[in-house]
Order: C-alpha cells, then sequence, then structure tokens
C-alpha cells in the first residue's frame, strides 16, 4: 500500500488513527500498531508477508541466543537475512553474470532491502553490545514492520528505536506538527514527482525528436522526481511517526544545495549513507589504512550501494561513479575544491548528479550509452514535434522551475503554526486528494529497493 | 484560539475520509455521469482476489469513483489541465497536424486518434477472418457478409497513408466475391465528413452512407433518402471526455420512414430503440450517441411482422445508427454485441445454435478495427 493512494488515505488512515488514540494503554497502542502495520504490507505485498514476518521471528530468536553467547546464532540470523535478500533480489543478476538463465522468477518483496538492513544493524549492534535483545517478538516485530517506515525507510537502528516501542508521549503540536509533515510529503509525491515524472518518461520514451536540450531536461526531471518522490515518501514517513508518538530520523536534507559530492552524500539517504558508514565503511578500516586499501573500500562500499538499489549493472556503475567522484574529491581535488567560487561548485556538483540519476533511470545499456552521448554531443531538439506528442505536458513543465525552487531551503513554515497555515494545509489536502483522484500516473521509485 | 483552528482543520480532513470511506462501503455510486460509464463499486473479498492483488486494486478504483465529489474534482483537474494546454495546442496546431493530447489528438477542428499500424493488428484481422470463414463454410444456407468501418485509426490524416487493414482483413477471407466491403476513408475530407468532431462514431452523414452500402451489398431496396434534423451545438462526444474547452459541435440524425416493428431486448420487449423522437422534440436532455440511437446491447430482435429474409447484424455500437432502418428491409434482424453477449445472456455466443434458432439468411459483420480486431477475435463462444 503507498502512502499516496486512496485505499490508505480512505480505507486505512482512518480506522488506524481512531482506533490507535481510542485508548491509552501501551499495549493497546502497539497492537493496533503491529495489526495496522502487517495489514499494511499484507495489502500491498501479500504473499510475502510470511517471509517478513519469519525473517523477524529467526533474527529476534538468534538476537536473545547472541546474548547468550550462543555462537552458531549471529551468522545464522546474518545468512539468513543476507541468504534471502540474494536469493529474492540479486539470484537472477548474479545468474546472468555466469551466463545462466533463471527457469522460474521469484518475486521482490516490498521493502526487503530496508527491513533487511535494519535487521542486519540490530544483529550486528548486538553482536557489537551496544544494544540489550529484544525480549517481547511484538515489540521486535514493530520495529522491523512499523508501517510508517516499512517499505523505503527511513532506516531506523533498535537502539534508537526501542525507547519509543515502550510508552510514547504525544502531544497535541507533535500530532499537528506531524499532519503538516505528511500532507508536506504527500504534495511533494502527488503535486511535483508525478507532475515532473510525466515530462522524464515521455523525453525517455520518444526516441525521435529528441536532442541535447530536451536531454538535460528529461535528466533535470528525474533528478527532480527522485528527489521530490523519496523524500516525499520521507517526510509522510516522519510525519506518520509523529502522528502515532514516534519520531523517524530525518533522510533528506536539502541535497541539491550542496557542493560537493561528499556534502551531497551527507544531505541524501542519509540513514542508508550511516548505515554503509557503520557497517561496511568503517569495519573495512575506512580511512585509516593505506592509499591503495582506502581506494578498495570506497570502491566496495559505493559499489555495495549500487548494488543495494537494485540488481542491475546501471546501479553498480552508478555507484562507482560516486565511488570515483568522492575519491576525486578526497584524493585529487582535496582542500583545493574550497577555493572555487561557490556557484561554480554547486553548478559542478549538481550537473554531476543529474548524471549520476540518468545512469540510474535507464537500466538499458544501450540507451543509458545513447542518452549520455546525446547530452554531450549537441544534437537539435525538434521541440515542436516533440511537444506536439503529447501537449498535456505544459502543466508538468510549469512544475519544473517550482520544483527547482523548492529544492532550496527558501521557505521556512514557522514552528507556531498561525491560523492561515491550518487553512492552508487544509488547501493543500484537498488539492492533493483532487491529483490523486485525476491523476492515474503514480509509481514510487523506491518501491522495489 | 489557532488551536482551536488546528483542530478544525485536522477533523474535516479526517471526516472527509471517513465521508469517503463510508460512502464507498455504503451508499455507493451506481453511474458517474462526467465519465460516461457505470461506477466503479467495492469489491466482493475473496482470498484468492486479495493475494493476486485484484480486490487491492479493484478497491482503489471504487474508491477514486466513490469518494464525495470525485467527478467535480476529475473536471476541475481537467478545466487546469486543459486550459494550460489550450494554447500550446493552438500554437502547435496552426499549420495542420497532429497535437496529442494525453489519449487523444487535436487535429484541426477535431479530436481524432493516431493510425494503428497494420503490424499491430495484422495477427487479430486474420483470427477475425478466419473465424467468419470458419462459420460460413459450416453454413452453407447462409449468406455471410463484411462491412468494415475505417475510420482515423486506418488512416494518416497528415500524409493520407493508410494502414492497410481492411486489405489485411479482406485478404484472409474466404466469402465469395463482393461479400466484403468497407465504408471507404481516403482523406482528412472525408473523415470530417463522415465522423463527429468529438466521438470515434460516425455522424449522421457516415451512416447514411454506410446504410445506403450496406443495402447494396445485401441487395436489399434501401428506404428512401431520409430528412436530416439536426440540433446545433449540442453534443460533445466521448473523446471529449476530460478535454475541457472543446465546444459542443451538431449533432443529426436521419429521419428514417422505418415501419412499425416490434424491439426486443434480454429483459423482454421495450417500446422503441433509441430515443431518435425525444431527441427529435427537443425533450432530450442528455444527447449522447447511444442515447439518441440506442445503447449497447447484447442480443437485440426487430421483428416487422412482414415475411422475408431474416438478418443477423453482428457488431458494436457503429451499428446502433443503422439497424432501425436496417431491420426495415427485413422479416426479422437480430442484432449481436460479442461485448456483453455472455454476460446480458448468461451463456457464450454460439453462432450454429443462434442460426438455427432465428432462422438467419444472412449474417453481417460490421464495425472497424476495434471489432475486427479486438473484440471479435477474442470473444469467447463458437
Amino acid at each position: 500500500m503507498l502512502f499516496s493512494s486512496l485505499s490508505f488515505l480512505f480505507l486505512f488512515l482512518p480506522p488506524v488513527l481512531i482506533l490507535y488514540h481510542i485508548h491509552p494503554s501501551p499495549r493497546w497502542r502497539n497492537g493496533v500498531l503491529l495489526v495496522s502495520s502487517l495489514l499494511f504490507y499484507a495489502w500491498g505485498a501479500p504473499k510475502a508477508l510470511p517471509l517478513l514476518v519469519g525473517t523477524a521471528a529467526l533474527v529476534w530468536l538468534c538476537g536473545l541466543g547472541t546474548e547468550k553467547g550462543r555462537r552458531f546464532c549471529f551468522p545464522l540470523a546474518v545468512g539468513f537475512v543476507l541468504g534471502s535478500l540474494m536469493l529474492f533480489k540479486y539470484l537472477g543478476f548474479f545468474a546472468g553474470i555466469f551466463g545462466a538463465r533463471l527457469g522460474f522468477s521469484l518475486l521482490l518483496p516490498a521493502g526487503i532491502s530496508f527491513y533487511s538492513f535494519q535487521l542486519l544493524a540490530y544483529s550486528l549492534d548486538l553482536r557489537r553490545g551496544t544494544i540489550r535483545a529484544e525480549r517481547s517478538f511484538f515489540r521486535f516485530l514493530l520495529y522491523v514492520a512499523f508501517f510508517p517506515q516499512l517499505l523505503q525507510g527511513p532506516i531506523l537502528r533498535y537502539g534508537k528505536t526501542a525507547p519509543m516501542l515502550g510508552a510514547r508521549a504525544l502531544t497535541w503540536d507533535g500530532a499537528f506538527y506531524g499532519m503538516r509533515r505528511f500532507l508536506t510529503g504527500l504534495a511533494k509525491k502527488l503535486l511535483i514527482a508525478d507532475q515532473v515524472a510525466v515530462l522524464a518518461a515521455s523525453i525517455y520514451g520518444s526516441s525521435r525528436y529528441v536532442g541535447t536540450g530536451a536531454l538535460w531536461l528529461a535528466a533535470l526531471c528525474y533528478t527532480l522526481q527522485i528527489y521530490f518522490d523519496f523524500s516525499g515518501y520521507s517526510d509522510m514517513a516522519i510525519g506518520l511517526g509523529q502522528l502515532f508518538g514516534f519520531s523517524l530520523p530525518e533522510n533528506f536534507n536539502y541535497p541539491y544545495t550542496a557542493l560537493s559530492i561528499t556534502e551531497f552524500w551527507r544531505r541524501w539517504h542519509i540513514t542508508l549513507s550511516l548505515w554503509f558508514r557503520d557497517y561496511v565503511y568503517i569495519p573495512l578500516g575506512g580511512n585509516r589504512v593505506s592509499r591503495a586499501r582506502f581506494v578498495l573500500n570506497i570502491l566496495t562500499v559505493w559499489a555495495l550501494t549500487g548494488l543495494w538499489h537494485g540488481a542491475s549493472w546501471n546501479f553498480v556503475f552508478w555507484g562507482l561513479y560516486y565511488g570515483v567522484l568522492l575519491l576525486a574529491e578526497k584524493l585529487v581535488l582535496g582542500k583545493r575544491l574550497e577555493r572555487v567560487p561557490r556557484l561554480l561548485r554547486w553548478l559542478v556538483t549538481f550537473t554531476l548528479v543529474n548524471v549520476g540519476w540518468v545512469m540510474f533511470r535507464l537500466t538499458d545499456a544501450g540507451q543509458l550509452a545513447a542518452v549520455l552521448r546525446g547530452m554531450f554531443v549537441y544534437a537539435p531538439t525538434d521541440w515542436r514535434a516533440l511537444l506536439a506528442l503529447d501537449a498535456s505536458v505544459v502543466s508538468r513543465l510549469l512544475m519544473v522551475p517550482l520544483a527547482l525552487w523548492l529544492s532550496f531551503p527558501v521557505q521556512r513554515v514557522p514552528e507556531k503554526a498561525g491560523p492561515l497555515l491550518s487553512l492552508g494545509y487544509l488547501a493543500l489536502f484537498g488539492l492533493c486528494v483532487l491529483f490523486l483522484v485525476s491523476a492515474s500516473f503514480t509509481p514510487f521509485i523506491y518501491f522495489n529497493f | 484560539m489557532n488551536r482551536r483552528i488546528q483542530i478544525c482543520a485536522a477533523a474535516l480532513c479526517l471526516l472527509f475520509l471517513l465521508a469517503g470511506l463510508a460512502r464507498a462501503l455504503l451508499s455507493p455510486e451506481t453511474e458517474i455521469a462526467y465519465e460516461n460509464r457505470p461506477a466503479r463499486r467495492w469489491p466482493a473479498f475473496s482470498a484468492l482476489a486479495f493475494l493476486r492483488g485484484d480486490y487491492q486494486a479493484a478497491a482503489e478504483d471504487a474508491l477514486a469513483d466513490q469518494i464525495p465529489e470525485a467527478s467535480r474534482m476529475k473536471k476541475l483537474y481537467n478545466i487546469y489541465d486543459t486550459s494550460l494546454a489550450l494554447p500550446l495546442i493552438r500554437f502547435l496546431g496552426r499549420d495542420g497536424g497532429y497535437v496529442g493530447f494525453r489519449d487523444i489528438c487535436f487535429f484541426h477542428d477535431m479530436l481524432v486518434v493516431r493510425p494503428i499500424p497494420l503490424a499491430e493488428k495484422a495477427a487479430a484481422l486474420e483470427e477475425s477472418a478466419r473465424k467468419i470463414s470458419a462459420w460460413a463454410a459450416v453454413s452453407p444456407g447462409t449468406d455471410f457478409y463484411v462491412y468494415y468501418i475505417e475510420t482515423d485509426r486506418d488512416l494518416n490524416l497528415e500524409t493520407g497513408e493508410k494502414s492497410g487493414l481492411f486489405d489485411c482483413l479482406a485478404a484472409a477471407l474466404s466469402l465469395p466475391a463482393g461479400h466484403a466491403e468497407r465504408l471507404r476513408v481516403d482523406s482528412f475530407d472525408d473523415y470530417r465528413r463522415d465522423f463527429f468532431k468529438t466521438d470515434h462514431h460516425w455522424n449522421a452523414a457516415g451512416s447514411y452512407r454506410g446504410y445506403a452500402e450496406l443495402c447494396a451489398l445485401l441487395k436489399v431496396e434501401p428506404l428512401p433518402q431520409p430528412d436530416r434534423y439536426t440540433v446545433p451545438a449540442c453534443y460533445r462526444g466521448t473523446r471529449a471526455a476530460g478535454v475541457e474547452g472543446v465546444p459542443a459541435e451538431d449533432f443529426a440524425v436521419n429521419l428514417y420512414d422505418c415501419p412499425d416493428m416490434t424491439v426486443t431486448i434480454p429483459a423482454g420487449q421495450i417500446p422503441d430503440y433509441g430515443m431518435q423522437a425525444l431527441f427529435v422534440s427537443g425533450e432530450l436532455e442528455n444527447v449522447s450517441y447511444g442515447s439518441v440511437f440506442g445503447v449497447d446491447c447484447g442480443e437485440l430482435v426487430f421483428d416487422t411482422g412482414t415475411p422475408g429474409k431474416n438478418l443477423l447484424v453482428m457488431g458494436d455500437s457503429y451499428d446502433n445508427a443503422i439497424v432501425k432502418p436496417l431491420a426495415a428491409s427485413f422479416a426479422k434482424t437480430c442484432c449481436v454485441d460479442l461485448r456483453s453477449y455472455a454476460s446480458e445472456l448468461g451463456r457464450p455466443f454460439v453462432m450454429a445454435e443462434f442460426l438455427r434458432e432465428h432462422d438467419i439468411d444472412a449474417v453481417l459483420f460490421v464495425g472497424g478495427i476495434d471489432y475486427f480486431g479486438a473484440t471479435l477475435p477474442t470473444a469467447e463462444g463458437g
């Protein structure tokens, strides 16, 4: 179930909110949240529910065993989580590398990359002794399956979440902030991401008439789409968390304002970057190693980051692309980068990020090569013919400058919301429902990760 | 004060969401007038459908139709979308040529669709031809005819290049010479003359041309050339649905002098097929192709009560405008629409049984690419 679906807004959310708040007992509230989270998951991926619950049960049992010093428990938990991730997400990809063809296809369980990383983090933290094992399976399952973050993060750490799995303080200000945050995310998704997505899809879908200008426009549209789509989802998740008294970690911090690739990755999908830093990069030795090993560590982390996003070569290249750019910044440019004018640094960073998203977007190697060539070797665009394919893109085109503007911290909503702000959010809610009822093109890019 | 407004705003949102859910579950709409179709309703639960995800998809569709003011919202969105696009459409279309808008195209003053390449439909057309030829082969006492209606899907209106869909169908048919004909559309002028500007159906001129050509094909005497009654600027066809700002067009009907006949649908006898008389008297409020000429029906039987041959018309909504005058030339005329025959009659259509039951002398297949390229080749039955 997607947050931006009518089923979620009309069928799921109101009854869950009412049932949750009808009784103040933490046990009741956790019960409501757990049952609703499992229903939420089953609605979108009914066949994958046993895998989610089964994996969580095994990791929970192994966690108890690890704490009691049973040596086989940790490798069993990590092996099972990685094994199921490998089986359901990567088997076909790796089989293809070795020239084998699978005679069957496996359904990719929704959110498997996200909940697998949470389970791995739990097992690894237990092993390191930085957390205590959760005694209650139901509380543990709620940590894994809590519906606001289940499908697309933010990736939670058990250590920070555990206190909230008990009693939670819920204030009206917190709830109202949650509502505003949810509506902001919904608007980002429906009013911006889904609109510019049509433009990108339309340009990438038509090989005729498309030249350099159109390809850069498509790259820009996809750059905006993926940010407003994913950060919109994160806003909705954080907002929903607030409505139930949870404080979920931030996942984005205006990434397109970054002046370097290093800064970009401090601002983009923050919980994933921190996960790789804590559980891959630092255990590999981080930067306290030889230069050759450092290069290897960076490339390993970024190849894995790419692969996490999808079982396809373009994701691996996309990850390595960032690995190489980060190495160039750290080893070649170093402090010299700071002497470059800020505007130029921003422009170069933003352009590099745009190119990266093209690699991310196009899974067909032939099309990717043609598009990248087209972006850098000038060819004219037949704008008249391109626009004549579907003139309805004009309303989407208007969203591009708006989306660019909103990618910067130009507007700050005051913490103390005035009456006008409440009415503004009410109008935004109406607008979102209007777009949702009227439009049918609403894929969530991060849904399958 | 501020807190109260916040609570009111939150409560309003919650109430609206609950109202939408209650409406979808307890008091659903049956029809979406704005989109000219039945409203999708809350699906019956089945574990298998849930596992497949069909239940969830149907529930989402139902909510899209049932939440309060859904049609108004869709209209508002379409006004917003179209008003932004129309200036660009006018600019791009000033020298002629297709200008796309969602699934349709503007071409001069008409709403059209782009032509279908032959490769996309060749297999389906050959399957249609195979079915018709097979039925004809096992029904020696019955004559089989095909009348193919060319539309904007058969012709590139910009270049005049034709897709060759009829040629493909005709080449694959095993019928006697002269038993397969078409309504030829060779140019934009032909198309503009014979079809509505805002709808995919033929207009009064096109349907009369079709009727006259069909009479020649079936070798029956046509009714005298009818007067034509036109109501100006009263009609926006299905292609204009969702395209706000496109002006209404004229709607004309041919006033055939038909003899008295009984009309029977699966539910029983009805006074007349269509509401042409109401349209002419100015009492028809909602002018649409279906309301004027008759709505689509799985099985329709016209009986003139005179001796003569019996005709079976196999087609879709195109024949709605001509079956009544056509029936005037036969003792009994049955019309079968395979899109709804099985669901309305409770059994699949079986040609041999139908021919025997109704003592049919001639079978006429009539329609465009939607019929010969989709409905007929995929229809169940035999």
